[in-house]
């Protein structure tokens, strides 16, 4: 056998680089990595000294009484009860959209995409105004809705339509993504091992591309938390109806800012629960595609 | 019994293929990008074929002229990917058990059919592992239970061996070969590598763009080679050529394409272009240009490989000239590539074919 083997001639003209080659290299590396570790710093640093300087400054007395004021829980209730309704609506009826992008080629698919792409950029003012055109008592919808004795408007329907189109966006693209990386071949597979299409859909699909629609649900669901600009010109700020966390703290901001600081600090820990839990998630995703 | 008539027009060529295949195995031969992954496709479904008929024993499975096309997922077909497509979610037992399940079979039957067919695969230890813990072995393993344990009415495998290194190929070969010996369905298998061809056995399809330009063993496609495409597919030395002259014995000198010139010995003449074949193994080494052979051509070494119990090696000599010879005398010889060697055959060696009619021969 040994002879069939063609074996390389082993190379020992190895070159080793001139002196002056060598160093400058090292050089410019340290400088290179040590700009860019400053600059990385600089950037922590300012993401996270405004709010750590907000979580030091109230005194614990002014996060008691923030913590036992009725608003407070109010707005915490709304806000959960609302937020988590809407990413239930945005993963149902987002879902199905995100699968017909990933899946489906048809007209207008390019101009379906950007329009789907939309809330995000528009300000949320805009949002809100829209909506209180269209469903408000004057507008087309909201005029046949009042005509038989229903009104949308400053209701706390009004909060989950605000927030279900805010975050709509931020599920659609990451279902998106996660049904196009679903290696079809999988489904093929299951098909002609006999497997109905739903069945392929449930057993296969949806656990593939879970890990990446749980992210998605958990941006929507911190998207709809921080909501406010839609909510406050669509649904109003009616503490116990339609005030939410980022509504009331608003509200507080101009009666008592120690109220204000201690709901911000407690809308701050929720979101970073739900980042680290995303974080969380999306790592998993990549070990379990690994 | 397995018979497929299908057309399909694609981009830069069409398919138009007739398949015949008994309970036993096809080799579906030929280079990528020559239809052969989408004739598979359409026998299992995944593609439609533009008209046609496929069917397997009474089952019509597809037939243009009647409007019947069965989905994919009630063709009772075994298919084999080529990379095997587990489902990484699942554990061995899951994957081999997941046709069963869609069945609808009670657990017991599913623990027993699955634990046979994991058993007859030698798998039955692996039964709880994650796809992505297996090697490419295993997995090919798995994703023939996977196929298998449905009991299906055919077998289709897609280039099968590819994802597996040289070395455990040809033992996977071998293995594969005793097995599809046992099963007794139409299989087949569909490779770019003659090597699986000549090890896998069975019948020999070569495909040329989406047509089968020959069919039949191994051996038959070497004696007698429809064209150059299959004639160089199926590894044997294949040119084209010019007869020069011919005497009254049939002695004739050839002219190659690159204007090299054999002799032959000759039935008849021919005035139009031909196809002439050597055999490998009618080809001899030596390393001086002595010997009784008339036609000695002098090269160098382009490549030694082992082709089961012997070895080929490829000679440049303004042709390209493969001699299949032993293993001892490969050593007697101390061959290695680059090095300057004379390639013999001898005139009755030279078989030659008419070019242009046998080029549209089809298999039945």
């Amino acid at each position: 056998m040994s002879q069939l083997k063609n074996v390389p001639a082993v190379d020992n003209g190895e070159r080793q680089p001139e002196s002056w080659a060598r160093e400058r290299p090292a050089i410019a590396s340290y400088l290179f990595k040590g700009g860019a570790g400053l600059i990385a710093v600089v950037t922590v640093l300012f993401l996270v000294i405004p709010l750590a300087w907000l979580c030091l400054w109230p005194t614990a007395d002014d996060l008691i009484v923030a913590t036992l004021s009725p608003m407070l829980w109010d707005a915490m209730k709304i806000s959960f009860i609302t937020s988590t309704l809407s990413t239930f609506l945005v993963i149902g009826f987002g879902g199905v959209l995100a699968f017909m992008l990933a899946r489906f080629q048809f007209r207008g698919k390019m101009i379906v995409d950007t329009l789907v792409d939309l809330p995000m950029v528009l300000p949320p003012m805009v949002t809100g105004l829209a909506l209180l055109m269209l469903f408000g008592r004057n507008g087309p919808i909201g005029g046949w809705l009042s005509a038989h004795g229903l009104a949308l408007p400053f209701t706390v329907a009004a909060v989950v339509l605000a927030q279900v189109f805010v975050s709509l966006p931020f599920f659609i693209r990451a279902a998106r993504a996660g049904f196009e990386s679903v290696d079809r071949r999988l489904e093929t597979a299951s098909l002609l091992l006999g497997a109905s299409k739903a069945r392929t859909f449930i057993q296969i699909t949806v656990p593939l591309v879970w890990p990446t629609l749980l992210a998605g649900a958990i941006l929507a669901w911190a998207r709809c938390l921080g909501e406010f600009g839609a909510t406050i010109v669509f649904a109003g700020n009616f503490q116990g109806v339609t005030q939410t966390m980022p509504l009331a703290i608003f509200e507080a901001l101009q009666v008592n800012l120690n109220v204000a600081i201690a709901l911000s600090i407690v809308l701050l820990l929720v979101s970073f629960c739900l980042v680290m839990l995303l974080k969380f998630v999306i790592g998993r995703a990549v070990v379990t595609h690994a | 019994m397995l018979k497929v008539s299908a057309r399909k027009k694609l981009r830069d060529f069409s398919i138009d293929v007739d398949i015949c295949i008994a309970s036993h195995v096809a080799v579906m031969l030929g280079p990528s990008g020559h239809g052969k992954t989408m004739v598979l496709n359409m026998i299992a479904g995944i593609t439609r074929p533009d008209d046609g008929k496929i069917s397997v024993g009474n089952t019509l499975l597809f037939d243009s002229s009647k409007g019947i096309n069965v989905g994919m997922e009630k063709r009772n077909i075994g298919f084999v990917f080529q990379d095997y497509a587990l489902f990484p979610h699942f554990s061995v037992f899951e994957n081999v058990a997941y046709g069963l399940k869609a069945r609808g079979l009670p657990a017991a039957e599913i623990q027993l059919r699955v634990m046979r067919e994991l058993e007859r695969l030698a798998i039955a230890n692996l039964q709880n592992e994650m796809p992505a813990r297996l090697s490419a072995g295993q997995r090919q393993r798995v994703a023939l239970a996977r196929a298998l344990v449905i009991d299906p009415c055919l077998l289709l495998m897609d280039e099968p061996l590819s994802a597996l290194d040289m070395q455990l190929r040809s033992r996977v070969r071998s293995e594969l070969k005793e097995l599809l010996r046992q099963l007794e369905i139409p299989t087949i298998i569909v490779t770019h590598d003659v090597l699986d061809a000549i090890g896998l056995g069975g019948t020999v399809m070569v495909l040329e763009h989406g047509r089968i330009a020959q069919q039949g063993s191994y051996e038959d496609l070497l004696a007698a080679p429809a064209s150059r495409f299959v004639a160089e597919f199926v590894e044997s030395n294949a040119y084209t050529g010019n007869v020069k002259s011919i005497d009254e014995h049939g002695d004739a000198i050839l002219t190659l394409e690159n204007g090299l010139e054999i002799s032959a010995i000759l039935e008849e003449s021919y005035s139009d272009t031909i196809l002439i074949v050597i055999h490998p193994w009618d080809v001899t080494l030596q390393k001086t240009a002595e010997g009784a052979v008339r036609n000695m051509l002098k090269g160098k070494v382009l490549s030694i490989s082992p082709l089961r119990d012997r070895v080929r090696v490829t000679v440049d000599s303004g042709i390209r000239i493969t001699a299949e010879i032993t293993r001892p005398s490969l050593e007697k010889l101390r061959l290695k590539e680059g090095d300057e060697v004379y390639a013999g055959f001898k005139t009755m060696s030279v078989r030659v074919f008419p070019l242009e009619n046998r080029k549209l021969w089809r298999g039945t």
